[in-house]
């Protein structure tokens, strides 16, 4: 009646002879090695483009666990995101005014402020799970989603923490001596010749915090705790009979989805500069849910393609408007850019699933079958 | 004590369009199992059809019509060639595929509306009527009523005709149902249809006094529909008519008291109708009338 | 296995390697502009490029286009001239949909290009770029009127800020309405920066004059403020001031008019649109809505404000006509004469232009905006109001009810928590 249904892949974990080993990683390794170059050829509209889409990656992924491996469907996603976001600038911030805004914060390390915001958001996540425990299906989706309207309010009620409606600035974050900015003024950071400002820098952290996070879920799920979560989703009755622990498993995949969805919300803050509260709306928990299916429930490596589809295409729709023929003049009637963004997302999101449920994931799945058939 | 009683007719008339919102949305859900996230978009549609109808002088009466025919065909189209292809798979799938739909209508409705603020033309106007200290708009009463008729015909219809019974039927238990010979595509698309139907009545409403007309945040407003369905029970009909009363309700009072609740923060209103959900949940994990399951291990 | 390993080491030594070749490896010996002139990003021989982060899809869309027709009206002319220091002056242009995540791409896409932003809309973008505005020093023509952005030197508001728009409002309610000492007032607003600054105003006016004021904070996509004006007209409110979205304030004189609540309304420029009077709010709002603003109405009859209306009819003979287009062009006039200023100083950097702005002390822009002092970094620039009354018979929707002025409170008032 209200059971939510996920589209299961057939082979969710690849039991492989050697030769049929699955594709997901070399192509993720081969994906990291040309990622790893970009800051040497592209310039900043690529970087920053590159920036939040790791942010979104990260999340996504954090929220394709909970709906691909634990299935529970969740809306609230952008909330735990808001907690990261806020959480690092924070607490690592200082106390200032700002005009007419006073805003506090804790000057705490930068790195000590990412750990612990990441482990708040996992806290916000595990304060949720008894009423996601209660709930099920669509009731926990849309429950979820009071959790957004709830954010916004805070955060605009409370501007001693998050700077009220203006927002505040986001502490660039250091590591070691080692800041992820422009550096001092007058200095500049040469590498193999290549000037590295504070996109490049932040694109090397991006990276790296994504392919840590693909990894992490990869044994996550290949793992007993992915066997277990995907026995609740399948079936909680008979998961319970098993000897599963249902409420514990369910709120460890709140737990770590929120904390991918806290990192992910750091990493947006670092990529911003400067958040504002209207960023974390419903808006943003339904694009969350659209690169998870995009990608294909259930899959990192899809997780992160549709997090980059959804990020990039209304910015490089706009960036190339000038030669894509038929969009008219920003100021002028007809179709803007942003517009044929929008219609582009939201058409290729209908036929993308209607070909292929799977989403993208599903998509490489057929590619590699037909790969391992023709050989 | 007048105030009160403003807030209240003003609540329960509203919640009475919350009301249409929420069938629809759990008319849909009932028959496919289906999130339907594109149900503003439908409500758009609706309204901006009457509305520019309206302005190409068509009689109201027509425009309405005019209005849910549209609505409704493009539930119905949406159902056919969107829906019912990969409902087999999986139904998360397909609601995040109507979320694909939801943008593509309003973007193009946003587009094509502009800044224009599109009056619906309503015969009602800004006229009130006043029932002893308390006025309300005389569109505001329409749309109670409206909703009442609806209302009633639509459980009339569920409770006692063939098709009525055969939605119930698939609702119930979807295999025996196909077993038994209802044809669940069809009733799929039935459902679908009377819900772009009735979102179009419901935008009518939501756009007549005392709102000056229809405006891309219009489509905000059908976002009510969550929450109401939610309280009612998403596989209630009647409690989805409970749910909206309840939004309406909360959120008139939440929006008139609002310095007595100051304490919570300023602009508590536009979360009551999500608190009031989560409370509700808390005690009825499935909503007030929502089938409730057992889970024993 | 060792073969993969060989292929991905030859992979990453060749990908890095050529990293030599990319066009992003500095040149030691980049030379400097010739000439005296010094110049910034985005100036050339011949041309200036300045940037434009504005709004085409989003809620705020018209008020955009018609800011942008101003501005071209105002360049065109202007470059047929022989525009700034011989240079023809071009702009690029981006939407970003009222999301300030997309504006702060925009931004960073352009801002290597350009000298200064003539344009930037929306108060959440301008919130969400504010540092790296200050951090780049990059002017800003701010379509926004909070004077919580003061505090950015860079940020160039042209016109009077909301909080003096509201002390203005509340003093000539007093003056021609007859509230006195003791009466309620009520304000509607929005949550944000926008309506907490008119909210900031509102109450130092209150205080001033000794009324009761009674606020409703509501969020921009209400649709419907019956329950509002229902608990302030229980309340007896003797005034309303409005610092909301336009169909708010339609939805909110229209629901006192049809209950016989007929006090007056006083919003701020941006809560009223010419569109509202087509709808069947009209009468309601002809009858009990003043409008308080800085920029001059479209059917102003001051020479200045009535050659650029002839010359913008003239032009965008089927264009929507509203203020903003008014406001477009004397923006561009007030940047021009930062550039003009900045030229005379053999300074066309980023710090040239922040000194020219900073040493305009009095700038008139023929009576299209109200007169402005960008001399005191931090201060509010303008002063002065104008009270308007919507009026769907005169070009623009909106006619005089009163020229320049400015309340004592207004004069002084500086912002505080």
């Amino acid at each position: 009646m209200s059971k939510v249904d996920v589209a299961v892949p057939v082979t969710t974990v690849p039991v492989s002879p050697r030769r049929t080993r699955s594709l997901a990683l070399p192509a993720v390794a081969t994906a990291v090695v040309v990622l790893a170059a970009v800051p040497f050829y592209l310039d900043r509209f690529w970087l920053t483009l590159g920036l939040f889409a790791f942010a979104a990656a990260v999340a996504a992924i954090g929220l394709g666990l909970l709906l691909g491996q634990a299935g529970q469907l969740s809306l609230g996603h952008a909330f735990f995101v808001a907690v990261g976001a806020y959480g690092y600038t924070y607490l690592a911030g200082t106390s200032r005014t700002v005009g007419v805004s006073h805003q506090g914060g804790l000057g705490l390390p930068p790195l000590i402020a990412l750990v612990l915001a990441v482990l708040l958001a996992g806290l916000a996540g595990l304060l949720f799970s008894p009423v996601a425990a209660r709930l099920r299906g669509i009731y926990l989706g849309i429950a979820s989603l009071a959790l957004v309207f709830a954010g916004q309010h805070i955060l605009a009620n409370a501007p001693l923490v998050t700077g009220g409606y203006n927002g505040r600035t986001v502490p660039p974050l250091t590591i070691g001596g080692f800041g992820f900015d422009d550096g001092a003024p007058g200095t500049q950071l040469l590498v193999l010749g290549v000037p590295f400002h504070r996109e490049e820098r932040l694109w090397y952290l991006g990276l790296a915090v994504t392919a840590l996070a693909y990894l992490y879920h990869r044994n996550l799920v290949r793992g007993r705790p992915g066997i277990a979560l995907r026995a609740v989703r399948d079936s909680e009755l008979m998961a319970g009979m098993m000897g599963v622990p249902v409420t514990r498993y369910k709120g460890y995949a709140f737990l770590v989805s929120s904390m991918y969805a806290g990192l992910g919300g750091v990493l947006l803050a670092l990529a911003f500069g400067r958040i504002v509260p209207v960023t974390f709306d419903y808006a943003m928990s339904i694009e969350f849910l659209v690169m998870v299916v995009l990608g294909g429930l259930g899959s990192a490596a899809g997780a992160i393609v549709g997090a980059f589809f959804v990020a990039s295409l209304p910015r490089l729709l706009d960036r190339y408007a000038d030669v894509l023929p038929g969009l008219a003049e920003p100021g002028g009637d007809g179709v803007s850019p942003a517009v044929a963004a929008r219609f582009g997302y939201a058409i290729a999101l209908i036929l993308l699933l209607l070909i292929e449920p799977g989403g993208a994931a599903g998509l490489g799945r057929r590619v590699a079958n037909r790969f391992r058939r023709n050989r | 004590m007048t105030q009160f009683l403003q807030l209240l007719a003003g609540g329960v008339s509203l919640g009475a369009v919350y009301a249409l919102l929420a069938l629809g949305f759990v008319v849909v859900f009932k028959a496919s199992d289906v999130v339907n996230f594109g149900h503003p978009a439908l409500l758009m549609i609706g309204a901006y059809t009457i509305a520019r109808l309206g302005l190409s002088q068509v009689a109201f009466p027509l425009a309405v019509l005019g209005g849910v025919l549209l609505a409704a065909l493009t539930g119905l189209v949406v159902q056919r060639f969107l829906v019912a292809p990969i409902a087999s798979t999986s139904v998360v799938t397909v609601s995040i595929m109507t979320i694909g739909v939801d943008i593509l209508a309003q973007t193009e409705i946003t587009r094509r509306i502009g800044v224009d603020i599109l009056s619906i033309a309503d015969p009602w106007g800004d006229r009130v009527v006043r029932l002893g200290a308390v006025d309300v708009p005389q569109a505001r009463v329409a749309g109670l009523v409206s909703s009442v008729v609806l209302i009633g015909l639509f459980l009339a219809w569920f409770k006692l005709s063939r098709w009525g019974v055969a939605m119930r039927a698939v609702a119930d238990d979807a295999p025996t149902a196909a077993l038994m010979g209802v044809p669940r595509k069809v009733i799929s698309a039935l459902a679908w249809t009377l819900a772009g139907g009735l979102a179009a009545v419901a935008g009518v409403f939501i756009t007549a006094f005392p709102t000056p007309g229809l405006q891309p945040a219009t489509a905000s407003v059908a976002l009510a529909a969550f929450p109401a369905a939610i309280i009612g029970g998403l596989d209630s009909i009647g409690g989805a008519i409970v749910g909206g009363l309840v939004v309406g309700l909360a959120e008139s009072l939440a929006e008139g008291y609002e310095e007595r609740l100051s304490f919570l923060g300023q602009g508590f209103h536009s979360v009551m109708p999500y608190a009031v959900m989560v409370l509700v949940l808390l005690v009825r994990p499935t909503g007030l009338f929502g089938t409730r399951e057992l889970h024993r291990v | 296995m060792t073969k993969r390993r060989a292929v991905l080491a030859i992979a990453l030594v060749a990908v890095f390697g050529a990293a030599g070749c990319s066009t992003k490896v500095v040149d030691a010996s980049s030379s400097p502009s010739a000439g005296k002139l010094a110049t910034g990003p985005g100036v050339t021989d011949t041309t200036i490029t300045l940037g434009v982060l504005t709004d085409r899809t989003g809620p705020y869309a018209g008020l955009g286009k018609a800011v942008e027709q101003g501005r071209t009206l105002f360049w065109d002319d202007r470059n047929a001239k022989g525009g700034v220091c011989g240079r023809k002056v071009q702009f690029v242009l981006k939407d970003h949909g009222y999301n300030p995540q997309n504006a702060v791409t925009a931004y960073a896409s352009i801002k290597d290009n350009v000298l200064a932003l003539h344009e930037l809309l929306g108060s959440p973008e301008i919130a969400a770029l504010l540092d790296s505005i200050q951090s780049d020093q990059m002017l800003t023509g701010a379509l926004s009127w909070s004077s919580s952005l003061l505090s950015n030197p860079y940020v160039v508001i042209s016109g009077t800020t909301y909080d003096v728009e509201m002390i203005n409002a509340v003093d000539w309610l007093v003056k021609n309405k007859g509230l006195t000492k003791g009466d309620k007032i009520g304000h509607i607003f929005h949550e944000g920066d926008y309506g907490e600054n008119g909210d900031a105003g509102v109450v130092a006016a209150a205080k001033e004059y000794g009324l009761e004021l009674l606020p409703y904070k509501i969020k921009p996509t209400t649709a419907d403020l019956t329950a509002q004006v229902t608990a302030l007209k229980s309340a007896g409110a003797k005034a309303i001031l409005l610092t909301v979205a336009p169909a708010q304030t339609a939805s909110a004189v229209g629901v006192a008019a049809a209950s016989g609540y007929a006090v007056p309304f006083v919003a701020n420029a941006p809560s009223f649109s010419t569109a509202l009077l087509a709808t069947a709010a009209k009468p309601a709002l002809e009858k009990q809505l003043y409008v308080a603003t800085s920029i001059a109405p479209f059917s102003a009859t001051a020479p200045g404000a009535a050659q650029v209306r002839d010359a913008f009819v003239a032009k965008y003979s089927d264009a929507i006509k509203i203020q903003y287009a008014l406001f477009g062009y004397a923006q561009a006039q007030i940047m021009a004469g930062i550039l003009d200023t900045a030229c005379k100083n053999n300074d066309l950097t980023r710090a040239g232009l922040l000194k020219a702005f900073q040493s305009q002390s009095h700038v008139d822009t023929n009576g299209l905006i109200a007169p402005l002092d960008f001399s005191k970094p931090g201060g509010i620039p303008a002063r002065q109001t104008y009270i308007l009354k919507p009026d769907s018979a005169a070009a623009g929707g909106l006619t005089q009810v009163q020229d320049l002025f400015a309340a004592p409170l207004a004069q002084s008032y500086t912002p505080s928590k």
